[in-house]
This record gives C-alpha cells, sequence and structure tokens, in this order.
C-alpha cells in the first residue's frame, strides 16, 4: 500500500508528546479520544496550520513541518481538504460560491465556468444540487456539512482532514454527512477524521487513541460492510473501554 | 479591584484605547478653544469698554448742529448722566499716508480727533488716557499690522509730518466693522488739520444705571434733535467689537463641531467593536446576576479615565495654543480681566464636551441591553449589524480630506495666478508703472508716456489715471467716486455685465459701488468732473478689490483728456507689455534709471512682482493654510483608515481564519483587503476633487465677494488638484490599510474554529 | 408533589425564530428538580439539553409554560412554599434572581482575563456579600479546597492550565451559596486527569448538600448524578435513578467497586436503551 502521511515523533508544547503513524492511500482514519487530549491539535498539526514544536510529517514525499508559512499554505491549498465542525463557511458567498471558493481562488477568474460546473456537479451527486445559489443561513446544517465537504474535495486533494465533523448535527444530520464520507472513501478518497462517536469511528478503517497527548493505541478495523456493523460495534466498544472511556 | 480590570483592558487594547482617548481629547481641544477664546475675546472688550468709558449712546451729525439744545435736552433727562460732543475730522484718504503708504486702499474713514475730557477715552496699549503732544499722533491699533508701523515713524497728512507716538484703543471704532477710524492728536494740531478736512459730529451721552437706553433712543429721536448721521448703542458697538474676531471664532467653532461629530463616529465604532469582543464575557457577567446596567457601569468607568485623560490633553493643548491665536485679539482689544472667571468658563465647556461624548458612549453601551445572558453566549447575538459601514466612511472621510485639502490650494493657486489681476479692476499685462506723490503728476505722467510711445520695444502700452469725483446718484449727493480715465480697450479687464467706458458719457463701476449706489447698467450718474454735473450712463459693472472694492471708469484719451481743469491726478499708473523676445529685466533696469529724477515717485515693477508685492503677505498665508492643511488632511486619512481596517478585520476575523485553513496566502488576504477598500478610497477622492472645486469655490466665492471679487472662479493647478493631491492621498490612504492588514497576518489557525 | 422539590418546570417549550426558519427545541416539558440531587441531563446533539438548562436556570425565557422556583426570597419575603415563578422575569429580574439563587460553570469557564482568579470568584461574590473580607475568606477557603493555593490565587487565568481555570469557576459558581448549581459541560474541554478533579469537586459539594443540574454528554461525568433524565428531540425520553449506588467514585481507592461497577452497568444499559 502506498504510504500517503508519514507522521514521525511530532510534538508541540505539552498538548502531543511524541506522536508516530502512517496513513496509507485510500484509507479512512479515526481519531478517538477524550476532549483535551490533543486530537484537534494532532490534525492542525499534520496539516501545517499550526507548526509543531519537534518531528517530521510527510505528505507523500513532502515534509510539512520545516516549510514556511506561505509554502504550508500552497499544500493546503492544492493537496489537502478540511472539514471542520462548526461548519465554517464564508457568510458573505452563497453555497455554490463557498464550495467553489479554494478551486477560484487557485486558479483565477479563467476556469470559473468550468469550477462552477464542477460544483454543480457534485452537489447534484450528493443531493444538494438545488441548494447552489441559496445563502449559507438558509440551509440546514446537515446540508452545510455536505458543502463543506465538497468543498474540500474541489481541488482533488491528496488527503481530507475532518475535525469533528459531526460534532453539531442532529442523528439524522450525522448519518448524511457520515454516508458521504463513506462515499467518497469508496471513490478512493484518504481521509483522517477526528471523533468522538464511536458509531462514527466504527466505519472507519482504523481508530487511533489519543490520552493526554499520547498515541495510546490503533485498532484495525478494516473495510466497512453494512453487515459488520454489530460486530464493529462491539469490537470497538471494548476497546475503547480498555481505555477508560 | 475594578481599577485593575480597567487597566488591564486598557493595556491589552493599546491602540484601541488611544485612539478613543485622542479623539476625546482632540473634541476637548477645540472646543475649550473656541470656548477660551470666546470668553477672552468678550472680557477683553468688556475691559476695554469699561475702561474707555464707552459712552451708551452716540449719534453722528454733519452739518450745523445747536450745542445749547442738546444741553437742554439733557438737563431735562433724568436718566443722563453725561454727555459730550465730540468733532471727528473725516479726512480724504488719499492724503493720508502712513509710513509712506497711502491710505487710500483703506476701506475706513480715516480722520482725526482730540481727547474727550468726561468718557469715550482713546486709551494706549497700557489702557492708559492718552494726551498726545504737538507733532504727536496716537494710531488706531488696528493699523499697526496693516501697514508695518512702529513708534517713531512718520505719519504725513498732505505736508503736515507727524510722528508717531504709539498706538491706541478705540473703545468705539476699534472693530473692522465700524467704518471709522480715529487718529489722536494734540488740540493744537488739530486746529491746523481743520483746513484739510470735513468736520462731522459725535453726540454721546452716558446713561445711567438701571435706565434702558433704547428708551433714552427713542426720545432723542422724538425731540428733534441733530441727527444727520448714523446712531449706535453702546450694546451694538459691544456687539461689533466682538463680532469682528468672532467670525476667527466662530471658524474655530465650525471646525469644533466637525471634529466632535467625527470623533463620535469614530468612538462609536470602536466602542461598539469592542463590546462584540466582551460580548462572551459580559454574557458570563450577566449569568453570574449583573444587570445590564451593572454591566453598563463596569465600562464605562474605562471611558471615564480615558476622558480625564482626553480632557486634561486636549484642555492642556487648547490653553497652549490660545496664546499665539488670541495674540491678535489681545492687541486690540487688551487684556481681558477676570482670568479666573475665563478658565472656570473654559475648562466647563471642556467638561462639558466630554460630559456629551461620555452620555453618547453610555447609549452605545445600553444596546448590551438587548441580549439576554444566553444570547450574549452563544454566537447568535450579535450588538453590531451592519457590515459595510466602515467602508462607506472611508469614502466620506476621504471626500472630507480632499476637500480640506483643495479648497486652501485652490484659494492659494487661484490668488497668485497671473490671471487673478482681472479681479483687481485691471487687464493682464507684463509691467506697471506707478506714479505717485510727486508735484505735477500729470506733466510727469505725460512725458513717460510720451517715451514709451517712442520706444519700439513696448508692443503696447496704457496710461490710467485716478482721480477723485465727486457724483451724484440718485438724489444722493456727495458720493466721492475714485475714477480712473484712461483707454480700457488696450489691456481689457472681464466685466461682469455690460463693458468698458468707450467713449465720454460712459462709466462702468465696480461690483461692490455698484451695490452701495444701488444702480445698475443703463442708469444715470451725475458726475462732477468741473464745476458743471455731466450725466453719465452706466455701461457696465466690473471685479475690483482693490481701494476697497468701490471704483469707477471713464473713458479719456490719455494725452489731450486730462486738463488742468481737472480735479488734480491722485496718482497714474501707466501698463506695459512689451514685444515678444525683450528682455524684460534689461528694459525695466533702464527705465529704472531715467526715473532716478523723479526720486521715490515713480516706481516700475513686473507685475510678478508686483502682485508679490501687494498679495504676497496674504498668499503666504493661503498657502501656509494649504500646507498644513495637507498635512492635518493626511494625518486624519492615515489614522481614520487605520482604525477602520484594523476593527473590519476583527469583525471578519473568523473569515480570515477559515481562508488560512483552506491555505490561502497572506499576502491575498492582505491584498484582498486593498483591494476592496481601494474602490471606496478611490470613491471618496473622487468625490472630494469634485466637492473642492465646486462647492469650495462657491464657498471661496462668497469670501472673495465680501472683498469685491465678483464671479470668483478658482484658477486651478492642475497638476496639483488632479495628479498629486489626489496621488498623495491614495498613498497615505493604502499606507493606512497596509498597517492594518499586518495584523491580520499574525491571526493563528486555533482549534476554536 | 414532593415536598423537596426545588425546581419545577410545567409545560416547557422553546421556539426559535430565524427569518423563515422556526426550530422547536423544546417541546411541552414538565420536569421537577429535587433538592440535593444531582441531576443529569443527557441527550444527543441538538437534542434541546442546553436549552432546557438554560430556560431553567433562567438565564433565557422560555417561549411558552412556567418554570417555578421553591426557596426562600428574603428580598421579597417570598416564603418557600409559595414559589417564585419566573418565566415571565424582565432580564434586569433574572438577572436579580440568577444573582441570588442561582450558580453557573460553563463548558469555556470565561474568566475574566484581566482579573487574577481570586478577584474572579469575588466579583460574583460581591454581587450578594458586602463583607469584603468575610467574602475574601470564604473565596480563599473554598480555592483552596479546590487546590488553588493562596499563590495561584492571585494569577491570572491565563497564568493558570485549563484544569485550574475550571476549578476557580466551579469555585465562582458556588461562591454566593446558591440553591441550584447549573454546569454545562463543565468538564467538555479538560483532559481525563482535570475532569476527574472537578467531577470530585462537584461530587463533594453535592454530598455537602448543594443541588447541581448538569448537562453532559460523557458517561463518564454522568456516572456522578443521582437522577439521569434523558432528553430526545426536545422531550423527556425517560429517567434513571443511580440513587442507591451513591458512594465513592474513585475506581482505585472504591472500597466499594461493587456499587460503582453497578452504577456504570445501570446507567449504560440505560443510555444503550435510550439509542445513545
Amino acid at each position: 500500500m502506498d504510504r500517503l502521511l508519514r507522521v514521525e515523533s511530532l510534538s508541540k508544547n505539552g498538548i502531543l508528546k511524541d506522536i508516530s503513524f502512517i496513513v496509507y492511500k485510500g484509507e479512512m482514519i479515526a481519531v478517538m479520544g477524550p476532549s483535551g487530549s490533543g486530537k484537534s491539535t494532532l490534525l492542525y498539526n499534520v496539516s501545517g496550520m499550526d507548526n509543531a514544536d519537534d518531528g517530521k510529517v510527510w505528505l507523500k514525499d513532502t515534509e510539512i513541518v520545516g516549510l514556511s508559512e506561505e509554502e504550508r499554505a500552497k499544500i493546503r491549498l492544492k493537496k489537502m481538504g478540511f472539514v471542520f465542525q462548526q461548519m465554517n463557511v464564508l457568510s458573505n458567498l452563497n453555497v455554490i460560491d463557498n464550495i467553489m471558493f479554494p478551486a477560484v481562488y487557485a486558479n483565477g477568474k479563467k476556469r470559473e465556468k468550468q469550477i462552477r460546473e464542477k460544483a454543480l456537479k457534485l452537489m447534484e451527486e450528493f443531493e444538494i444540487g438545488d441548494l447552489a445559489d441559496h445563502m449559507t443561513n438558509e440551509v440546514s446544517g446537515g446540508q452545510l456539512q455536505r458543502a463543506c465537504i465538497l468543498r474540500s474535495i474541489m481541488m482533488d486533494p491528496e488527503i481530507l482532514f475532518a475535525d469533528e465533523p459531526t460534532g453539531a448535527l442532529n442523528q439524522r444530520a450525522a448519518g448524511t454527512v457520515i454516508d458521504t464520507f463513506i462515499t467518497l472513501n469508496k471513490e478512493g478518497a484518504t481521509i483522517l477524521m477526528v471523533t468522538h462517536d464511536s458509531k462514527v469511528a466504527l466505519k472507519c478503517d482504523r481508530v487511533l487513541y489519543i490520552l493526554d497527548g499520547v498515541l495510546k493505541g490503533e485498532l484495525v478495523l478494516g473495510k466497512y460492510e453494512h453487515e459488520q456493523e454489530e460486530e464493529r460495534q462491539k469490537k470497538i466498544n471494548v476497546w475503547l473501554n480498555s481505555f477508560g472511556w | 479591584m475594578y481599577r485593575r480590570m480597567i487597566i488591564n483592558d486598557l493595556k491589552k487594547n493599546r491602540l484601541v484605547s488611544a485612539a478613543v482617548c485622542i479623539f476625546m481629547a482632540i473634541s476637548a481641544c477645540f472646543i475649550g478653544l473656541t470656548v477660551l477664546l470666546f470668553a477672552s475675546l468678550l472680557g477683553s472688550v468688556d475691559k476695554l469698554m469699561t475702561e474707555a468709558k464707552t459712552c451708551d449712546f452716540l449719534q453722528m451729525h454733519s452739518g450745523d448742529m445747536d450745542q445749547e439744545e442738546l444741553k437742554a435736552f439733557a438737563k431735562t433727562r433724568e436718566d443722563v448722566e453725561d454727555m459730550l460732543v465730540s468733532s471727528f475730522l473725516n479726512m480724504d484718504n488719499s492724503i493720508i499716508s502712513l509710513n509712506g503708504r497711502l491710505l487710500t486702499d483703506s476701506t475706513q474713514d480715516n480722520g482725526f480727533c482730540v481727547q474727550n475730557k468726561n468718557f469715550d477715552y482713546m486709551l494706549g496699549m497700557d489702557n492708559e488716557i492718552l494726551k498726545p503732544e504737538e507733532g504727536t499722533v496716537y494710531v488706531p491699533v488696528c493699523y499697526k499690522n496693516e501697514y508695518d508701523l512702529e513708534k517713531g515713524q512718520i505719519m504725513k497728512v498732505c505736508d503736515i509730518e507727524f510722528v508717531i507716538g504709539g498706538f491706541l484703543r478705540d473703545s468705539q471704532m476699534n472693530s473692522m466693522m465700524a467704518s471709522s477710524k480715529r487718529f489722536l492728536v494734540n488740540p493744537a494740531d488739530y486746529m491746523r488739520l481743520e483746513q484739510y478736512g470735513s468736520t462731522e459730529y459725535l453726540i454721546e451721552f452716558l446713561i445711567k444705571d438701571g435706565y434702558d437706553i433704547n428708551a433714552f433712543s427713542t426720545a432723542y429721536g422724538d425731540a428733534g434733535l441733530p441727527c444727520n448721521g448714523p446712531k449706535i448703542t453702546a450694546p451694538l458697538i459691544r456687539m461689533m467689537n466682538a463680532l469682528s474676531d468672532g467670525v476667527m471664532i466662530l471658524v474655530i467653532l465650525l471646525v469644533s463641531v466637525v471634529v466632535l461629530i467625527i470623533s463620535l463616529i469614530c468612538i462609536r465604532y470602536i466602542v461598539i467593536t469592542g463590546m462584540e469582543k466582551d460580548r462572551k464575557e459580559a454574557g458570563m457577567l450577566k449569568a453570574l446576576g449583573l444587570s445590564g446596567k451593572d454591566i453598563k457601569n463596569v465600562y464605562i468607568l474605562k471611558y471615564m479615565l480615558l476622558s480625564l485623560a482626553g480632557g486634561v490633553a486636549g484642555g492642556g493643548a487648547a490653553f497652549a495654543v490660545s496664546g499665539p491665536l488670541g495674540r491678535q485679539m489681545r492687541m486690540l482689544y487688551g487684556p481681558a480681566g477676570n482670568t479666573a472667571g475665563i478658565i472656570m468658563v473654559s475648562l466647563a465647556g471642556i467638561v462639558l464636551t466630554e460630559f456629551i461624548i461620555l452620555c453618547f458612549v453610555r447609549g452605545i453601551l445600553g444596546k448590551n441591553d438587548r441580549l439576554s445572558a444566553v444570547e450574549a453566549i452563544r454566537d447568535s447575538g450579535f450588538i453590531a449589524k451592519r457590515k459595510t459601514d466602515s467602508l462607506m466612511w472611508i469614502s466620506v472621510v476621504m471626500a472630507a480630506a480632499l476637500f480640506l485639502m483643495l479648497v486652501p490650494l485652490n484659494l492659494a493657486s487661484t490668488v497668485s495666478s497671473g490671471k487673478f489681476v482681472s479681479y483687481m479692476g485691471v487687464g493682464q499685462s507684463q509691467i506697471r508703472m506707478d506714479i505717485r506723490q510727486c508735484d505735477d503728476i500729470k506733466r510727469v505722467s505725460k512725458d513717460i508716456y510720451e517715451k514709451l510711445r517712442r520706444d519700439a520695444r513696448v508692443e503696447r502700452s496704457a496710461l490710467m489715471q485716478t482721480m477723485s469725483y465727486r457724483a451724484s446718484v440718485n438724489g444722493e449727493e456727495n458720493v466721492e467716486l475714485l475714477t480712473e480715465e484712461g483707454n480700457h480697450t488696450v489691456f481689457p479687464l472681464k466685466f461682469i455685465s455690460g463693458r468698458e467706458p468707450l467713449a465720454e458719457g460712459e462709466i462702468a463701476l465696480s461690483m461692490l459701488m455698484a451695490q452701495e449706489l444701488s444702480c445698475d447698467t443703463g442708469d444715470t450718474i451725475l458726475l462732477y468732473r468741473s464745476e458743471k454735473a455731466e450725466s453719465y450712463t452706466i455701461c457696465g459693472i466690473y471685479s475690483d478689490i482693490t481701494n476697497g472694492g468701490k471704483t469707477a471708469k471713464i473713458y479719456s484719451d490719455p494725452l489731450s483728456g486730462i486738463t488742468d481743469e481737472r480735479p488734480d491726478v491722485i496718482w497714474s499708473i501707466i501698463y506695459i507689455d512689451l514685444k515678444s523676445g525683450e528682455d524684460m529685466t534689461a528694459w525695466i533696469n533702464e527705465y529704472q534709471g531715467y526715473f532716478n529724477e523723479y526720486g521715490n515717485s515713480v516706481k516700475i515693477v513686473d507685475i510678478a512682482q508686483y502682485m508679490d508685492g501687494t498679495y504676497g503677505q496674504t498668499i503666504r498665508r493661503i498657502k501656509l493654510a494649504a500646507f498644513t492643511s495637507i498635512l492635518v488632511s493626511c494625518l486624519i486619512i492615515f489614522i481614520v483608515i487605520l482604525l477602520f481596517t484594523r476593527l473590519k478585520i476583527w469583525q471578519e476575523k473568523k473569515d480570515i481564519v477559515l481562508k488560512k485553513a483552506i491555505g490561502v496566502s497572506c499576502y491575498h488576504i492582505r491584498r484582498d483587503y486593498l483591494v476592496q477598500t481601494l474602490f471606496y478610497i478611490l470613491a471618496g477622492i473622487l468625490t472630494g476633487i469634485v466637492m473642492g472645486i465646486v462647492p469650495g469655490q462657491m464657498l471661496a466665492g462668497k469670501l472673495m465677494g465680501m472683498f469685491g471679487a465678483a464671479g470668483f472662479r478658482f484658477i486651478l493647478d492642475r497638476r496639483m488638484v488632479y495628479l498629486i493631491i489626489p496621488f498623495i492621498s491614495l498613498i497615505v490612504a493604502i499606507l493606512g490599510v497596509r498597517t492594518a492588514t499586518r495584523e491580520a497576518v499574525t491571526i493563528k489557525i486555533t482549534p476554536e474554529l | 408533589m414532593r415536598n423537596d422539590v426545588i425546581l419545577k418546570a410545567k409545560d416547557l417549550s422553546k421556539t426559535f425564530s430565524n427569518e423563515s426558519v422556526q426550530q422547536h427545541v423544546l417541546k411541552n416539558l414538565s420536569l421537577e428538580v429535587y433538592k440535593g440531587d444531582f441531576t443529569v441531563v443527557m441527550g444527543n446533539s441538538g437534542s434541546g439539553k442546553s436549552t432546557l438548562l438554560y430556560a431553567l436556570s433562567g438565564m433565557d425565557r422560555p417561549t411558552l409554560g412556567t418554570i417555578t422556583y421553591y426557596v426562600d426570597d428574603d428580598s421579597k419575603g417570598t416564603k418557600k412554599e409559595e414559589g417564585i415563578e419566573i418565566s415571565k422575569f424582565s432580564n434586569d429580574k433574572l438577572a436579580m434572581f440568577r444573582r441570588n439563587h442561582a450558580g453557573f460553570v460553563f463548558q469555556q469557564n470565561y474568566l475574566n482575563d484581566s482579573m487574577s482568579a481570586l478577584d474572579n470568584v469575588m466579583v460574583s461574590g460581591l454581587l450578594r456579600n458586602k463583607d469584603r473580607k468575610a467574602l475574601a475568606e470564604k473565596a480563599k477557603k473554598l480555592l483552596e479546597r479546590v487546590e488553588i493555593n493562596e499563590r495561584d490565587s492571585k494569577k491570572f487565568p491565563a497564568q493558570l492550565s485549563g484544569g485550574q481555570q475550571q476549578r476557580v469557576a466551579v469555585v465562582r459558581g458556588v461562591i454566593n451559596s446558591p440553591e441550584v448549581l447549573f454546569a454545562d459541560e463543565p468538564t467538555g474541554a479538560l483532559n481525563s486527569q482535570n475532569t476527574t478533579n472537578v467531577l470530585d469537586i462537584l461530587s463533594e459539594l453535592n454530598s455537602e448538600g448543594q443541588s447541581i443540574v448538569m448537562v453532559t454528554h460523557t458517561l463518564k461525568a454522568a456516572e456522578r448524578g443521582s437522577r439521569i433524565i434523558y432528553l430526545a428531540d426536545g422531550v423527556i425520553s425517560d429517567e434513571c435513578d443511580l440513587g442507591e449506588y451513591a458512594g465513592d467514585y474513585q475506581d482505585d481507592e472504591n472500597p466499594d467497586k461493587e456499587k460503582a461497577r453497578k452504577r456504570h452497568e445501570k446507567l449504560k444499559d440505560f443510555l444503550q436503551a435510550m439509542g445513545w
């Protein structure tokens, strides 16, 4: 399997302590742990949004930690996608413009028409096609989060990061969002997702457990099949319990 | 404990707190200055009028008068405390010269008087009652700066010379609005001067305390006593005294109001953003059980502290600046008594200003009350509403700044332009020769003129001779017309209506003269060029700011027109244009040599030099004002744009963090702000340019109209107005935006998203 | 009605209107809270837990329904039995009420950055107690109890750890001896050790008689409760009584591990049944 992301001895300010792991192409990885354990911080450091104190992170062949602010920004733009818990959008743009934003920024006005077509197609595919011209405060949380996911894949990134994407959603919306991720993963996307919801984690290939900044353990579940749901749930519960979850 | 909280809060938000304090200080400074100057003015005027024992009622009268009648009247009145009749020897301005300069330019009726015995004293610079010796004259203090006078210089009336013994304060005529000015001489000298002027009488009364002056005024009128002239009462005198310098104070007041409004706008923005920043903390305080009012009180303490600092700083500045600004006032009216009272009033003004600002802030803080505790903590509650506000204000500020920069600039460029002469009642020429104050001006002028006509290097020349003719208009006799005779077609000037006089019987009037005589093109007046009255038709009206703005022009052939029968020529001017390619400086030097025999009487200058000599001082003042205005405006632009952009960035923090996360580079984030704001900056600059030209011209036009310049139009320095000033403004504005966006770079992406 | 009811909500409804959209968060909910209980409110995201908390605590007004407190109110001379109904109170009146009867701890401690820890507590205390000296004494004692020593109490929040900050927030919440302490995910932002510390403090206070109403979504915190109320879609799904298993909570030192285990099981089963 291809190594997509390699994290080596990552440390940050007492919040992360010497963390190492690998993400392979096509995997969907869940990162779990109690609040304050450093999960989100891990995400921000691995993606280059924050600057780690120590350690290295390779995205394919490029080492990220040593790069300058501007260089990391470039990598984020072209090779990474982000979905946040709070469904952060640019409030003065409508839904489709939000989705198009990173692509338009990267490519300039020239290819805007093509970008729009692509965005519309994705929106149709994920069943929010008729929301294109709505303003962001006119759509539900689940719909908005799905739009954010689409935004994150517009540039065909190497890897998708998600920080508690269902945290602010109700059951139903959370379900559709997770389904979106699963669909993308089936289509080949590599996803690293922080979550506190075991029902989400059980749908991932692997689960990492972070406790007080330390990587305590790893659970390999393999590719998700619907029939395996109950079994996986049991497995993950037992595993989580062992950490005092 | 709250004290510590406030101090820490101030430390954390240094820039913003400083900005609020500065606005408070500037407001306090301007308003404090206004109050201070005004109170000082009133105080000075009051003191002067008290020490000079100004009369309560003054009736001017020319013609016969029976003193006994007046005395009898006074005796019958129980409200009359004292009475006097003073003589005012009204002189023709053209025969008076101060330190070599004729008073012909003066708009005042200048005359002589002697010191009164009982009241209405002419006071010296220490407010002492003056008693001039023979051969000495005391000059009204307002002329000191105007004619650059010093003690010991010479004042001439025709051939009689006086030594200037000092300067006087005339409580009744000090103000430039009073149209007469009194020079004080010894009684013996007064007698010697009588033949040169015409006597007018000042009939003055002192009314006892508690009695109504207006009642007395009516009674005087009813009694059929001498009243051939204007009358005035003490309250009016006081008002005129106050008003003349009051105009400057009025201007400062206007600026103060504008400054206060701008300050309030900026403070409002700052306070609202501050409240937004502290919203969650305030929400917590609410949860704890503090009511909206309690929270308001906590925050208001911070602003009270800032207003204290601002008030002190601003007040201090006001007091410091009032010194130099009030110098002119103090010279004219003397020092103000009751310094303590003045200081108190000024302090009250400053305190009131800060109080107004604080009330305003309190009102804004009240917006907090809208939110319940929950809404404050959650993200759903927002205090500030509209987001494009800040951009609009940037446009407004840019426009205002441009206006402030351009109007004085345009004024300066207009006055210093060669074309400005058209407002001076004369056409454009390269060189001018002034012939004054010499024996037989008529002959000398003719000689010089003939010489010029023989000089091949001269392209064209025109001899203009000015005399003072009596005229009768609409039944009103004895109007003095300062009339310029000659051929007005050589150097044509612009007319507001009609045209120049081309033949005998035609006369053109300056705008102010026409206004004063209430006549227009087509009317007739009677002109006394000799003993006989001649009928002249008004053929045109022109702009003239010289000689008080009131002049006339008639046609006459330069060589043959002026004969010995006519009254004396007061002065002659010859306008000259040289052929192209001629060396003007050399030519002037050559002719200067020829005129040495005439001594000082003949002066020859090129127009540029002339303009500089006459208006140089004024132009320099205006240019200084323009330069200062540019500096101040640029400062305002920078500060306000920096402020509003910073606030905008803070408001949009979430969006910025998201963009950074996605991978938008800092460079692009900063550039986006610049591009966004640029539109509004440019819109503001454009508006400002238009305003500086159109309404600015109207404003300046009104001002210049008062001096006699009709149809005033800006003569723009195109390069400055359309290129340099907008460019500078743009650079400063961009600098402001760039400095503000530097902060955007430091915003960190944190899990608090 | 039981005679130890301290707070009663009846037919509580809360609807949020955002221009055209209306969200019904609480639907005709009725609830009694008992004195001395550690009441825990759980439910999935969007179930309305926090909204219920804010309504009960007087932080927000409900759209419909009543909320009655059965407490002594000296300022009004109201006796317990009459009950004080707060659902129609103005913002200022609610503030007054909260000042005297309710304490708060939030997930984010919202301590004032510009004041020391001690001052943060004092600000709250001064609202009710004008005697500075006595108040300072009480504050210092309470802070010591939560292991914030004298030196630390003078530090600014930024200089304290997340756990310390939250402990200060708890002290601030109880300094006025409120009848009810309301906590909204108090351990949400803390690591495991700090979570335990804060929960211990809450348990201790409860064992001394402090009524607590706490919203949480973690099992570890919920376990501390004596009564678990489960919300789903704005109504109460069911309740679970853990009172019989009350006792020491520290797993390692727990002499009666059996109790702890049973409590844990009962809660887990209950939550699973709820679909959590």
